[in-house]
């Protein structure tokens, strides 16, 4: 459904178009919060803060216009902005010191003033995502799904249509595999 | 930087925008079931907000002039320090605002001098309660009483400057409000929501709540440190309720039968969080929820809009004043008393939780396989039995716990089948001759190969699979190499579950 689309909705059944709206980013914004909140925040806070962006876009339906911008950009926008506030307020409940820019995705705590660490930290962030990428299928499914989005095996059998059990052998060497090539490739930087 | 790949992957972030959209694209995290969650939270959520601001733009009724007496409208929920003022003014709000604590149980004050302006309640006075006797609890609950109080357009201005103040410094309203209490009086038929229910109703009863929620989804009853079952999950409760009968009757005053049996045998993880353990009021640590945060916690409240909908039941909704977030409550008159619909601030939690039985399986598989995995070829003595490559086991440097050939084989027995230990006391690595243990080093591989050797102290069951009611199959990896797994058959026998092979890795 195209922006026009959903806002012709919205003025006729907004109910519908609030439920099509979900259906259609529901994934995009669980993605932008989990990345913000991975570590703080447990699933069920995640899918918390994931209602809250999307009332916060229904309550400011009023000034939204199609030709002002695509829906999605201005549902990403607000959804990193919750995920900060709620980063914050999780994070200060927890006595984490860790700092937050807005327009930094968060890797690692760093411990402050040392710009060379967390510029690695990233950097080692990166670099580990390419590999799991480079894993091949369902292994990346399985790598993302158990440690971005924390499922369960059971769950990531679900997704996947594979026994838990097969889920886990293959998370297990798919582990082993990362484990390798980060190592290589860390005494390949030694050499 | 060498650290474990688990946490690196636990620390997993996406570099950039673009890689996030891809991530949600190729790899959606929500099955239906959490959308149709996410979208009834929003429509709730949308649902609150919306009553709020329907209810901030219908104004409370303010007299006018210092001596006539109105009574009181109940002031709607309201988020504007404006708004607050007429909440301040309208009810003596020394308890709520001053304590930031819920009124005591016992019902309020009752007064019936109406007409003179002079008099004025006095908060702090405790009445005769209408219920069932609530135990001492350890919470901070307050134990004044909220009055309701008439309001004059005179205290409403002399606190309208301090208002600001009030938010910040309870005491300040406090103090503002009695001093100009002269103009303020209590009136009964405001405190009355309709014939045998009051707001003290409403207050206590929610009060009951917020304890049940205290006990059951955030800190639980104080225990003692000391567990007093085998499997160390029970911890004895030490003060609140002396008796699992005493709980049983708190939560069953406070809500709906219904709503008092799912309490008590499933909130919030599925199973029964407190139980009567020998005659003791025991906290099943393995119920509880470990590490639950929310943003309310429901002490400081404020409860408006009581509608009675049916003879039998009453609707009110309920502001957390700090949090600012509100939600709506039933209660049901049951055998004459008012009760809660259900556990009002925490929802039971719906999620895959391993029952206590599989739990307890898992647990004990995992020693077993930790007790075999620690199996070792043995530190030797430096001279074999005679005409033979047996050799004598050093109990002294070999780091074992047996000191000779019947405490050896009481260990095996602790783990092993009977089958399994018959074999390995002789035909195995180990042989026990006149109660000395022995090792064959013509059988025990004792130069295991470089690379080999895997760190197997801390690992991690899975993929238990029964073969019938008896006999399962199990998988362990280890935490520090999870390339490396091993897999066993156990089976339960005379009351405890055995291994039923005995370690090959340690063969030639």
């Amino acid at each position: 459904m195209t922006d026009a689309e959903w806002y012709s909705l919205l003025q006729t059944s907004p109910r519908e178009a609030r439920r099509v709206l979900i259906e259609q980013y529901a994934n995009l914004v669980y993605a932008i919060v989990r990345n913000k909140l991975g570590g703080v925040a447990s699933r069920e806070d995640i899918e918390d803060c994931v209602s809250d962006v999307f009332v916060a876009l229904f309550e400011q339906t009023q000034s939204y216009r199609p030709e002002n911008g695509s829906l999605k950009g201005y549902l990403s926008t607000i959804a990193k902005r919750t995920a900060i506030d709620a980063w914050r307020r999780l994070t200060y409940r927890q006595n984490i010191t860790s700092s937050m820019d807005e327009d930094e995705t968060l890797v690692l705590p760093a411990a402050q003033d040392d710009t060379e660490q967390e510029v690695m930290e990233k950097f080692r962030n990166k670099r580990l995502w390419e590999i799991i990428k480079g894993l091949g299928e369902p292994d990346t499914a399985i790598i993302i799904r158990q440690y971005f989005y924390e499922q369960t095996a059971k769950e990531i059998g679900n997704a996947l249509s594979m026994t838990a059990a097969a889920v886990q052998k293959r998370s297990i060497r798919a582990r082993a595999r990362i484990k390798e090539l980060l190592q290589a490739e860390q005494e390949g930087e030694l050499l | 930087m060498n650290r474990r790949i688990d946490d690196e992957l636990r620390q997993l972030h996406c570099p950039d925008d673009r890689s996030v959209e891809e991530l949600a694209e190729q790899y959606p995290a929500l099955d239906a079931a959490a959308i149709d969650r996410i979208d009834a939270m929003c429509e709730r959520k949308l649902s609150e907000r919306m009553n709020m601001t329907e209810m901030m733009s219908e104004a409370a009724t303010v007299a006018t002039g210092v001596t006539k007496i109105t009574r009181t409208q109940w002031i709607r929920p309201v988020t504007t320090a404006a708004a607050c003022l007429l909440l301040v003014a309208g009810i003596a709000g020394t308890a709520l605002l001053g304590g930031n604590k819920l009124p005591s149980t016992t019902p309020l004050p009752v007064s019936t001098d109406v007409t003179d302006p002079d008099s004025t309640t006095d908060p702090d006075k405790e009445t005769t309660p209408n219920t069932e006797t609530i135990p001492n609890t350890e919470t901070n609950a307050n134990t004044e009483s909220a009055s309701a109080v008439i309001v004059t357009e005179t205290v409403v201005s002399a606190v309208t400057t301090d208002m600001t103040a009030a938010m910040s410094d309870p005491t300040a309203a406090a103090s503002t409000a009695a001093a100009t209490s002269t103009t303020t009086v209590s009136a009964v038929e405001n405190d009355e929501i309709f014939e045998g229910l009051t707001m003290s109703d409403l207050y206590a009863l929610f009060d009951r709540n917020v304890r049940c929620m205290e006990y059951f989804c955030s800190e639980g009853l104080p225990t003692s440190s000391e567990t007093v079952d085998e499997h160390g999950f029970l911890y004895p409760v030490t003060s609140v309720f002396t008796s699992f009968a005493e709980l049983e009757s708190f939560v069953r005053d406070t809500y709906v039968s219904t709503a008092a049996d799912e309490i008590l045998t499933e909130y919030p993880l599925g199973g029964p969080l407190y139980k009567d353990y020998n005659g003791k009021l025991c906290f099943d640590n393995f119920y509880a929820v470990q590490g639950y945060c929310y943003t309310a916690d429901w002490k400081d409240v404020k409860i408006f809009n009581p509608a009675r909908v049916a003879p039998d039941r009453v609707v009110f909704d309920v502001v957390d004043i700090s949090d600012q977030t509100g939600m709506t409550c039933d209660a049901y008159l049951e055998n004459g008393v008012w009760k809660l619909e259900k556990l009002y601030g925490y929802d039971k939690v719906e999620q895959d939780h391993m029952s206590k039985e599989a739990f307890i399986l898992e647990q004990t598989l995992h020693q077993l396989a930790l007790a075999d995995l620690e199996m070792d070829i043995y530190c030797i003595e430096d001279e074999p039995l005679e005409g033979t490559a047996l050799y004598p086991v050093d109990y002294t440097h070999a780091g074992v716990t047996f000191t000779d050939g019947a405490s050896f084989e009481k260990h095996l027995k602790g783990i092993y089948h009977e089958e399994a230990v018959d074999y390995m006391l002789n035909h195995y690595i180990y042989r026990v001759i006149d109660n000395v243990v022995y090792v064959d080093t013509e059988k025990a591989e004792m130069d295991p190969p470089a690379g080999s050797y895997v760190d197997w102290r801390e690992i991690t069951v899975y993929d238990i699979q029964f073969k019938d009611e008896t006999t399962c199959t199990f998988s362990v990896y280890s935490n520090a190499d999870p390339a490396a797994d091993m897999e066993y058959t156990a089976a339960y026998v005379n009351g405890s579950w055995k291994i039923c092979t005995f370690p090959t890795r340690l063969l030639k």
